[in-house]
């Protein structure tokens, strides 16, 4: 099976939308893990990170990364709300800087002055000698600006006439990076924009593909193989729903407000495929399940294929998915880790002693895992 | 003879002669006599104790009964008439016969006499005054009975017969000589009910009980007394029934009392306890608050005038109360006795009057909006405005007293819900335990709660207030402490400016912004005060700041939580306090594009701009959903404590409103979609620009040291002998216990070369080379655990100093770099931005012995403008290059020095680097020449280590971190 790069989704983080080149294996029980230095993890991280090798995992907080190997735990912070990466090759990332697995100096990807302002990333990718990154600038005493920025690797002084460009719209929204590189962006404003390269390279500006006024408030959004995925809450004030929640001082598991939910299907250049209602609250942002088939998670679970709602198991509480390379869906919902068929029925189910808080994250070999209040479990593939 | 008691001879029909026999009285008997009054603890009339009646037509012709016996039953002889005219007038009097005194002058001096239940004797006024005062304490049941004659008794109610010889005496209460005829005998004598149709009233003092959480009567202690009008006594009383309530005859029928009112008084320093209910006077005055837990100190007078009573024995509520105008004559049966809360509140800004209403009584209060806070400041009965608290309560003010059952205590609640502060138009008001002075019967709600004007300590823009509150226990440390509060209050009144009215349509400041603003306003105090137990908002995990001793908490010492309210008010002045009236602080909200400010007045903006008091614009941006002022973002967990907040202007704000200055450097602004934040030349030092998380940095949470100038405050307010209690807890730190790291703020008093109240901020300054040294004492505090200089690293010992180096550079550029976002990279980041990146900048510390500035943090903080596009001062001129310490020209050519002011030095855009750093530090060809572009190192902080070494006259060294 052949996935894009972009969907292996290394980068950790609640907005993530995986599916990974994998199918759900075998399971029979959910285990702590627990790292080998016994210390201790802080709570409610954001997501799990799962690496290319079982002893080593990490856990996406709200303020950096803690990375556990056979070494110990390992702290990464960041000045804002980062995303962080478990590279293949041993290497760590966190926002704009990468720590190389032989523990050489750390690298440094421009624009530096990005990631020294505090800042939220919505999303990253890099391709070839580019890196792409879209932020939401959150300084104090500065406007809401939504940033894209596309930069070369390289360094400073080599890379004047390299392909850059940046876009800056100044709204609160989220992002979502294709795998060829273009970018979608929506705002509160309800504004969708679809970026891609200038064809000029000394262009700093990208082209504008689509430029869209959306009926309802999007606030999810992910990038398919072929074009881009948008919820959007059809009677809900989302950004209130948020802050309400914020104020108080606590993550969004939980928030009271609920909403129906318009799933709608973008092809690159923003024409609209198809466009569905769910009455379900949706929190993750869609979830490509390989094909035309996107999967819902939120208060409960749904399935849209082709525009046509498939199955939809409402719940009252929160539940998070990643997909399976089949269009089946490892989910986390109260104190369960189970795989739900592609017809929408858990067809294994694990309980756990806390309530689920992060997507699940899938290893190579199949193995979930997911995040709750105070611990990470791990549930592993059982091979015959 | 045993028999004192004589009849008149002959025996009328009917009559009885002592012993069958016949007896020749000396002088004819006139009247038979029953003295009687109503005896509420029995519920029946009742014989008077032993006392005379007196028949007088003038001072020298008069004739005075015998003492009467056991049943009230006494004699009057008929007088010597002789040469007294047949219509001369004869008027009857009372005598009280008080037991071991020779007579009975008292009741006729003092005006009254009191009949003691219990012993069914008189007891004179002398005897029932304390130190010569009605302001007693007393168990004794004692019945007031004012000097009685038949004159006066005719004008208030008559009486309860007459004789039948007497025309008019039952109205006038006189006898004329010609109709001095027998009346009465022993078996039925002539009944005189002293107290024949005078109002009778039952009355209830009620409180409310903390421990037992219920309201009670109060225990037998008080006398208290009726009047009409002011200082004219008609009753008194001290018999308290069974049920609590107390029983007064008053001189006269219902339409004789117009005025009636009831007073009692007290000792000073006279309470009673909680346990068991005894009163008490403490003859050494002395009562510490920290008793209220189990004490009721009694009011030293009360006066029903004024006050609002309900009928019956039930619990108070807004449904019967009334005013006592409307009530002033009832309670006329034990059941159903007259009730009032002797905790019910009145504002008052002088304790004596009544706030709100005036000399005719009239309501004149213009803003009906309160707080009420209690005993653990938080607001009791929060107004809401949708699901949003509002910084009020919701209890309208809009009359005076406050009920106590709605503004003093909740039902089932025990002292922590007790009120301690109430809050009205931009002043705040304490309630412990005074009372309302003034004089009882003339002036209202005397002896009611006085929620008195707290005067605190003013400062700038907020004033400082504490709160005893040591009646209440607080968990700290695992152990009960008692509580105090220190309150940052924030008065502020929300607008928004005529002026900024757009040219159509409108002003979405005024009809959006206000609205949200106020939403914010309890969001904001929430967020201040974390771990406040009156934030009932409280993230988990929380800051649970606490100033303490500096030695630790000792047994009953107090626990002092800090607290801050940004109460709103609804009128633009404040109200009148000693003939002050001010507008602070006014928060005005903006349509237009613009820079949230703090200060007074503070300007928040719907949209961000970055022009400071930017003026109106005819026609506003359309505002986002999220307006500038509001929380907004991501939220970022604390590492020290993992705190979690998000960025929220306004509370940072109202952190200006505390009087706490800003703690981030103010930027120089990049070109157009350039990104990276680096001071400019207008900024000041900033030696925590690099914790991103303090509320006066980043906008997210607060910090222990902000709480520093409240424990410098509370040494001052220490001396006031109303806070004397805190006198031995001296000197204060402030504490924070939290999960990964034990706290302790404290900067030391008497550090060379700083003052002896340093603050956070206070600043000493030097030169070295061309860079201006900034040293600060800092303490041990979330920032200095490490976010102050480290990105994830927590330290053990925290830094207890910084100094920050800070040198302007000028940076201007030739056309080898055309584009303005290059030039900005190529400073950006092969120099500048290294220094305002905590991750990459330069990390070393200056060790040294102590006491104080042992490990002081060096934090190079180089201040840039760019030639190209320079930046506005806040007076709205622009830099120059004048100011300059360094100027920078990267161009192509030969590279060259100039010294001067400013320095100029010309390099290639590869020359960029650090080596600018160390030529601020050591300005020198040879640095110049050799343009070493690697970071920092411990050696290039040589000179700073020998102006410290030297400053203070100690050895010290670079230690790299």
């Amino acid at each position: 099976m052949s996935l894009p790069a972009s969907l292996a989704q290394i980068f950790g983080g609640g907005r993530r939308s995986s599916r990974v080149a994998v199918t759900a294996g075998r399971y029979d029980h959910a285990e702590p893990l627990v790292p080998p230095d016994l210390a201790s993890l802080p709570s409610a991280p954001d997501a799990v990170l799962m690496a290319g090798t079982p002893t080593r995992w990490g856990l996406q907080l709200p303020a950096g990364l803690v990375v556990v190997d056979l070494q110990g735990t390992h702290a990464f912070e960041g000045n804002g709300r980062w995303l962080g990466a478990l590279e293949d090759d041993g290497a760590t990332r966190l926002g704009n800087r990468v720590w190389p697995a032989d523990g050489s100096e750390r690298q440094l990807l421009r624009p530096i002055g990005r990631f020294v302002e505090p800042a939220v990333q919505l999303a990253a990718s890099w391709h070839d000698e580019l890196w792409i990154t879209a932020l939401q600038r959150t300084a104090p005493f500065a406007p809401p600006q939504l940033v894209v920025e596309v930069r070369a690797n390289g360094s400073r002084l080599d890379d004047e006439a390299a392909p850059r460009w940046c876009f800056v719209w100044p709204r609160r929204g989220t992002a979502a990076i294709a795998d060829d590189g273009t970018v979608a962006i929506a705002t509160e404003d309800h504004a969708l924009h679809i970026l891609a390269a200038p064809t000029d390279p000394a262009c700093r500006d990208p082209e504008v593909v689509a430029q869209l006024e959306l009926p309802y408030e999007p606030y999810g959004l992910s990038a398919t193989d072929d074009g881009f995925l948008v919820c959007s809450a059809i009677d809900g004030d989302v950004t209130a729903a948020v802050a309400l929640r914020r104020r108080l001082g606590l993550r969004p598991h939980g928030i009271p407000a609920a909403w129906r939910t318009e799933v709608r299907s973008l092809d690159r250049r923003g024409d609209t495929r198809w466009a569905a209602v769910l009455d379900m609250t949706v929190w993750q942002p869609p979830i490509d399940g390989g094909g035309d088939r996107v999967l819902l998670a939120g208060r409960g679970l749904a399935c849209i294929e082709g525009g046509a709602v498939q199955w939809t198991r409402a719940l009252g509480s929160e539940l998070y998915a990643t997909a399976f390379a089949d269009g089946s869906a490892a989910v986390g919902v109260g104190a369960h880790v189970g795989v739900v068929d592609r017809a929408g029925t858990m067809v294994q189910g694990f309980a756990i002693p806390e309530v689920v808080v992060t997507p699940p994250s899938i290893g190579r070999d199949g193995a979930l895992a997911v995040g709750t209040q105070g611990r990470t479990y791990l549930v592993p593939v059982i091979h015959d | 003879m045993s028999d004192e008691v004589f009849s008149p001879f002959p025996s009328p029909a009917g009559g009885k002669t002592p012993g069958s026999a016949e007896v020749l009285y000396l002088q004819r008997a006139l009247f038979v006599l029953q003295g009687r009054f109503f005896d509420p603890i029995a519920k029946a009339d009742k014989p008077l104790p032993p006392h005379r009646f007196a028949l007088a037509q003038s001072e020298t012709v008069f004739s005075e009964g015998s003492t009467s016996d056991a049943d009230g039953v006494s004699t009057i002889f008929a007088p010597d008439t002789t040469g007294v005219a047949d219509d001369a007038t004869w008027e009857l009097y009372l005598i009280p016969i008080f037991a071991g005194r020779p007579d009975s002058d008292a009741y006729a001096t003092d005006g009254e006499a009191w009949i003691d239940l219990d012993t069914r004797k008189w007891v004179t006024s002398e005897d029932v005054k304390q130190d010569k005062s009605m302001a007693i304490l007393t168990t004794r049941k004692l019945l007031r009975i004012p000097v009685w004659s038949s004159a006066r008794k005719a004008a208030t109610g008559g009486f309860a017969a007459t004789p039948p010889s007497a025309s008019d005496f039952g109205t006038t209460g006189l006898l004329r000589t010609s109709e001095l005829q027998p009346f009465g005998n022993k078996s039925n004598p002539w009944v005189v009910q002293v107290d024949h149709q005078w109002l009778r009233t039952w009355v209830s003092l009620r409180c409310w009980d903390p421990v037992a959480k219920k309201n009670r009567t109060l225990p037998p202690s008080v006398l208290v007394t009726s009047t009409q009008g002011f200082g004219k006594v008609v009753g008194g009383s001290s018999v308290m029934l069974p049920d609590g309530s107390i029983y007064l005859v008053h001189a006269g029928r219902k339409e004789d009392l117009s005025k009636l009112a009831y007073e009692f008084s007290t000792p000073e320093v006279s309470f009673f306890t909680y346990a068991d209910g005894k009163t008490v006077v403490r003859e050494d005055k002395s009562f510490d608050n920290a008793e209220l837990a189990t004490h009721y100190p009694l009011p030293r007078a009360w006066c029903s005038l004024g006050q609002r009573p309900w009928l019956g024995t039930g619990e108070p509520s807004s449904s019967n109360r009334k005013p006592f105008a409307d009530l002033r004559h009832d309670g006329t049966s034990a059941d159903n006795p007259l009730s009032f809360h002797l905790d019910d509140l009145v504002i008052t800004t002088d304790g004596a009057q009544v706030f709100g209403v005036d000399n005719d009584g009239k309501w004149i209060a213009k803003s009906d909006r309160i707080t009420v806070f209690d005993s653990l400041l938080a607001i009791r009965k929060q107004a809401k405005q949708g699901s949003d608290p509002m910084p009020w309560s919701d209890l309208p003010f809009t009359t005076q007293p406050l009920a106590a059952e709605d503004h003093y205590y909740v039902a089932d609640k025990g002292p922590e819900a007790i009120t301690r502060v109430l809050e009205h138009e931009g002043r705040l008001f304490g309630v412990d335990r005074r009372r309302v002075r003034g004089l009882p019967g003339f002036d209202p709600c005397v002896g009611a709660r006085a929620a008195k004007l707290s005067r605190g300590i003013t400062l700038s823009r907020s004033e400082l207030h504490l709160f005893d509150t040591r009646w209440v226990t607080h968990e700290y440390k695992g152990k009960p402490a008692p509580l105090a509060h220190v309150m940052a209050y924030v008065p502020t009144f929300i607008d928004a400016p005529k002026a900024d009215d757009p040219a159509t349509g409108p002003n979405l400041a005024r009809t959006m912004g206000i609205p949200r603003c106020l939403k914010l306003m309890a969001a904001a105090a929430a967020v201040w005060n974390q771990g406040h137990p009156g934030n009932h908002a409280a993230p988990s995990p929380a800051k649970r700041y606490a100033i303490v001793p500096e030695g630790g908490l000792k047994d009953k010492q107090a626990v002092i939580l800090s607290r801050a309210h940004f109460g709103v008010r609804k009128l633009e002045d404040r109200i009148d306090f000693n003939g002050n009236v001010d507008k602070k602080i006014r928060i005005l909200i903006h349509p237009q594009a613009g820079r949230a400010t703090g200060g007074d007045p503070m300007h928040l903006y719907l949209v961000y701009g970055d022009t400071i008091l930017a003026p109106p614009v005819p026609n506003p941006p359309v505002p986002g959903k999220v307006f500038d002022f509001e929380p907004a973002g991501d939220s970022v967990g604390d590492r020290v404590d993992d705190v979690e907040s998000i960025p929220f202007t306004l509370a940072h704000e109202l952190g200006h409103s505390m009087d706490l200055p800003d703690e981030y450097v103010e930027r120089a602004h990049p070109p157009d979609k350039a990104a990276g934040s680096v001071a400019a030349f207008q900024s000041w030092f900033r030696p925590f620009n690099h914790d991103f998380t303090s509320f006066m940095r980043g906008n997210h949470v607060p910090r222990l040291r902000y709480l520093w100038p409240h424990v410098m405050q509370l040494q001052t307010l220490a001396v006031a002998d109303e806070f004397a209690w805190l006198k031995p807890q001296l000197p204060l730190v402030v504490e924070y216990e939290a999960p990964k790291a034990k706290m302790r703020y404290q900067l030391p008093k008497g550090a060379g070369k700083f003052a002896d109240a340093p603050t956070p901020w206070s600043m000493r300054s030097d030169n070295l080379g061309l860079a201006e040294l900034g040293l600060f004492l800092a303490g041990d505090d979330e920032s200095t655990r490490g976010p102050i200089i480290l990105p994830p690293k927590k330290l053990t010992d925290p830094f207890d100093g910084v100094v920050v180096v800070v040198t302007k550079f000028w940076f201007t550029f030739d056309d080898s770099i055309s584009d303005d976002k290059d030039r900005w990279e190529l400073l950006y980041d092969e120099f500048v931005g290294t220094y305002y990146d905590r991750e990459e900048c330069p990390k070393f510390f200056l060790q040294s012995s102590g006491p104080w500035l042992t490990r002081v943090l060096v934090l190079f903080q180089p201040r840039i403008e760019f030639g190209p596009k320079p930046s506005k001062r806040d007076d709205g001129t622009v830099e120059a290059v004048a100011s300059a310490d360094i100027e920078v020209r990267v161009r192509k050519g030969d590279r060259s020095r100039t010294t001067g002011k400013p320095h100029v030095l010309c390099i290639r855009k590869g020359d960029m680097g650090h080596f600018l750093m160390r030529y601020a530090l050591s300005p020198t060809q040879a640095v110049f020449d050799d343009r070493k572009n690697k970071k920092l190192q411990a050696d290039d902080l040589a000179g700073i280590n020998g102006w410290f070494s030297n400053l203070f006259g100690r050895s010290s060294k670079v230690v790299p971190l």
